[in-house]
């Protein structure tokens, strides 16, 4: 029974009557997979420096931070084009939520579970308001939807202190960088497997369906309106998962995690990553978040060399680093088996 | 001599033709009317001959040099004129301006103040010049669209559906508009549902029935028997659909070879 | 196991600006029948599916099966309620492979089904060599066949066609009848909207001829297909004295 369902997953496996978007996602996972090991083992390389690794544990967390929130957006505009503005909002709505119910109640399970709920409501809500509306309108609807919130925890200074943010305690007393590395880590790789078994499953072939041709999913059962806001609630909770999680390792919430600026970041991820993917939101934020350490002291390259990537990825590779990665991986296989029959019939 | 198109077979999607071995031949000073029991081909006709489509097949030729693959205004420039079912008419601007548009466009570098086809043909359009376009009747606008198509002097007139939305008494003017065209030399292509009517004007007559070429005569035979034609498109198939049932029950007494 | 169920339509009107493009239409349609829904050009036939199958807005009138209302409703729960239709358009989804495809059919209807149905369509249908192949690989026949088979998968008790024939070569014509044929022998209703005569009258029991948004003729096809008004409306709406 296990060799059965290893075969299904293993990409190694002879392909015969598979169709190529299977056989991608199974690429894709595997990817995913090597990726997050190199980066389990990734800490072993500073055995002999020490010193550096909390510095470099940060970085990483802050990538793993940026991957929550770039898997979530590439669920909403990705796989059911919804390109939505407001992903920082929403991780900067679950770091305040989280914050505030931490400090109330005491325990920061109880903040996670409240920003979940939270960011998961509000999503559905903006979400269903949004399936109606058609790209554009969507876009600017949640740019004001994140201008709105922004100004709110700006003002409301009784509630979030404003501009000045809210303290936030760490995620548990005495917590290691390195022990918030790993912690993020394997919520990245929960988020991963998460999202594997959810775009193999029928619903993936929803999305991709709505994605395609909404008129044309509605008319084969598909409730097009229901699951536009079901990926929308999916993708805002998870940044606010995201968010909740970041905010305890900062130890500040502020306003400027909402920030416009933040939002190009997560964009920029998914699409040089891989949009559509499930390793590029992954090596999309490891890429950016190393990209933006090594140029800190010249912000202003930082933000040319992003543009750029943009453009050039725009022009050769729409789907992004992981996308080409695929692409050629398919075709390949179906030569193989074009091989592998004309073997067998002689 | 002539406007000749040669087993043409057209389609938008691979694998699906819409229209099939289709020939026909337009003489210089005659009106070849297209007409058929659907709307199937005959716009896609249009568009074809005028290069906005692409044959997989066949060929369309004016005066025996081929017009195939060639542009729009390639086309156009060998002196083919189109007159697409809603040619664009601009409400807010005036029906002089449309006809300047027209000049300005047209590959044969019309002179654009010299409308004496027009004016010829069309008085009343060019006395009202200056009024907006979106206050013309119906007949009115079918009128400056053939006038937009006759400022590049063309040889040969290309019609999609002229009486579309048109009262039968401005129809019919419309079309004696065109008779008068085609008295002076032009060479026509008409396609309409308003299969009456057409036939009404025509020199020439092509059936087309779901893409292909199913009868074609001169305008006379089909005045003569329009009814009994157009009820054969209906029932013709009725018959063969019997005479389908009765050669089935021949098979069965010889045996069939195939089970 | 065949149960008798009834589709009807009842002063379906559709107004485009001024112009009244569907005039207070009446039909009904059995299921365990085969319909051809006929009439030239801008009869308001494609208007009228389209209002049936909820992807058009119904001015005036309703829609039922077997009682329950569906005027009004959005498509997705039109399909799950048992009417089914196919574009003259194909709507297929070109980045999933024909399985994947039909499978989407099913599964998101609630279409029950399993591994030796899904097979043996395909067969049915001439598209299992293609199987796993992605959609936009297929002609466009082929297209045209994959959607008649996502309908299929649907398992409707009404099935829509608009213009399921136009441009096909003869083979593929002889497959979506054995396909309607099987379809109609299995209970469900079929309505096909075509400009063919001769291949609608080698499947369908019943004509509706349409003209300028009205119901002009309805009946066997040698009935129908004779009728003077019908004739005179492929004439054109245009009468001489």
């Amino acid at each position: 029974m296990f060799n059965a369902r290893f075969a299904k997953w293993n990409p190694w496996r002879p392909h015969g009557s598979q169709s190529r978007r299977a056989r991608q996602l199974q690429w894709d996972i595997s990817s995913s997979a090597g990726i997050l090991v190199a980066l389990a083992v990734l800490p072993l390389l500073f055995l002999r420096t020490p010193s550096g690794l909390p510095y470099w544990a940060g970085i990483g967390v802050t990538a793993f931070f940026y991957a929550i929130v770039a898997v979530g957006w590439n669920l909403q505009a990705g796989y059911t084009g919804q390109f939505s503005l407001a992903p920082m909002t929403f991780a900067m709505i679950g770091a305040y939520v989280s914050t505030l119910v931490t400090n109330a109640l005491g325990t920061s399970t109880l903040g996670f579970g409240a920003a979940v709920f939270a960011t998961g409501a509000v999503g559905w809500g903006l979400g269903l308001v949004l399936s109606r509306l058609g790209d554009h309108y969507l876009a600017l609807a949640t740019l004001a939807f994140a201008e709105i919130m922004r100004r709110i925890i700006t003002n409301e200074y009784w509630l979030t202190r404003g501009e000045l943010g809210l303290a936030a305690p760490p995620l548990a007393p005495g917590i290691s960088r390195l022990e918030y590395y790993y912690l993020f880590l394997a919520a990245v790789a929960f988020v991963v497997v998460g999202s594997y078994f959810l775009l193999r499953s029928r619903y993936g072939l929803y999305f991709q369906a709505i994605r395609e041709d909404p008129i044309g999913a509605g008319t084969r059962g598909v409730p097009v309106t229901r699951w536009k806001a079901i990926a929308f609630a999916i993708g805002s909770s998870l940044a606010g998962v995201a968010g909740a999680m970041y905010v305890h390792f900062v130890g500040l919430a502020t306003p400027q995690m909402g920030a416009l600026f933040q939002t190009t970041f997560i964009i920029v991820i998914v699409m040089v990553g891989g949009m559509r993917t499930i390793t590029g939101p992954l090596i999309g934020a490891v890429i950016i978040t190393f990209t933006r350490e090594v140029l800190q002291d010249y912000p202003q390259y930082h933000m040319a060399i992003l543009a750029l990537m943009i453009i050039l990825i725009m022009r050769f590779a729409p789907r992004g680093l992981m996308g080409l990665l695929l692409a050629s991986v398919g075709r390949r296989s179906t030569k193989i088996d074009a091989r592998t029959a004309e073997e067998a019939s002689t | 001599m002539g406007l000749n198109i040669d087993n043409l077979t057209v389609g938008y999607v691979q694998g699906i033709d819409i229209l099939n071995d289709v020939s026909m031949h337009v003489k210089p000073g005659n009106i070849m009317v297209v007409i058929g029991p659907n709307g199937v081909g005959k716009t896609t006709l249009l568009k074809t001959i005028f290069g906005f489509l692409k044959p997989t097949r066949g060929s369309v030729s004016l005066n025996g040099r081929s017009l195939a693959s060639e542009p729009p205004h390639v086309i156009a420039r060998s002196g083919i004129g189109f007159v697409p079912q809603d040619a664009g008419i601009f409400p807010h601007l005036s029906i002089l301006d449309h006809l300047e548009l027209a000049a300005r466009t047209s590959p044969t570098r019309a002179n654009h103040s010299d409308f004496s086809l027009v004016e010829e043909k069309f008085p009343v359009l060019l006395g009202r010049g200056h009024e907006a376009a979106g206050n013309l009747s119906g007949g009115q606008r079918k009128q400056l669209e053939i006038a937009m198509a006759l400022v590049s002097d063309p040889a040969y007139l290309l019609v999609d559906e002229p009486s579309v939305g048109l009262s039968p008494d401005i129809a019919r003017s419309i079309y004696s508009h065109l008779q008068e065209l085609r008295d002076q030399g032009m060479g026509m292509l008409l396609v309409d549902q308003q299969v009456k009517l057409a036939v009404e004007v025509a020199d020439e007559v092509t059936v087309l029935d779901l893409g292909t070429v199913t009868d074609a005569g001169s305008g006379a035979y089909f005045r003569r028997n329009i009814s009994e034609v157009v009820k054969g498109w209906l029932t013709t198939h009725l018959e063969r659909q019997t005479n389908a049932a009765t050669s089935d029950q021949d098979d069965e007494e010889t045996g069939p070879v195939n089970a | 196991m065949k149960q008798q169920m009834v589709l009807r339509c009842s002063n379906m009107t559709k107004y485009f600006g001024g112009m009244q493009a569907v005039r207070a239409v009446t039909l009904a349609f059995d299921n365990g029948s085969v319909t051809a829904l006929m009439g030239p050009n801008g009869a308001g036939k494609t208007t009228l599916l389209n209002m049936m199958t909820g992807h058009l807005r119904v001015d005036e009138g309703s829609v039922d099966l077997d009682g329950r209302v569906l005027t009004g409703l959005v498509p997705y729960k039109i399909a799950r309620l048992g009417m089914v239709r196919s574009f003259q358009i194909t709507h297929v989804f070109q980045e999933l492979s024909v399985r994947e495809n039909l499978r989407l059919a099913a599964d998101a209807t609630g279409a029950a089904y399993n591994h030796e149905n899904l097979n043996s369509l395909l067969v049915e249908l001439d598209l299992d060599t293609v199987a796993d192949e992605e959609a936009h690989a297929l002609s466009g026949g082929q297209q045209r066949l994959l959607e008649l088979g996502m309908c299929i998968m649907q398992r409707p008790q009404f099935v829509l066609l608009d213009e399921p024939f136009a441009g096909l070569n003869p083979r593929m014509v002889e497959i979506i009848c054995r396909v309607i044929k099987r379809l109609d022998a299995q209970g469900a209703g079929v309505v096909v909207v075509s400009h063919d005569i001769a291949t609608v009258v080698s499947i369908a029991e019943r004509i509706v001829m349409m003209s300028e948004g009205e119901v002009i003729a309805d009946g066997a096809p040698s009935a129908v297909l004779a009728e003077p008004q019908v004739v005179e409306a492929y004439m054109g709406t245009i009468d001489g004295a």
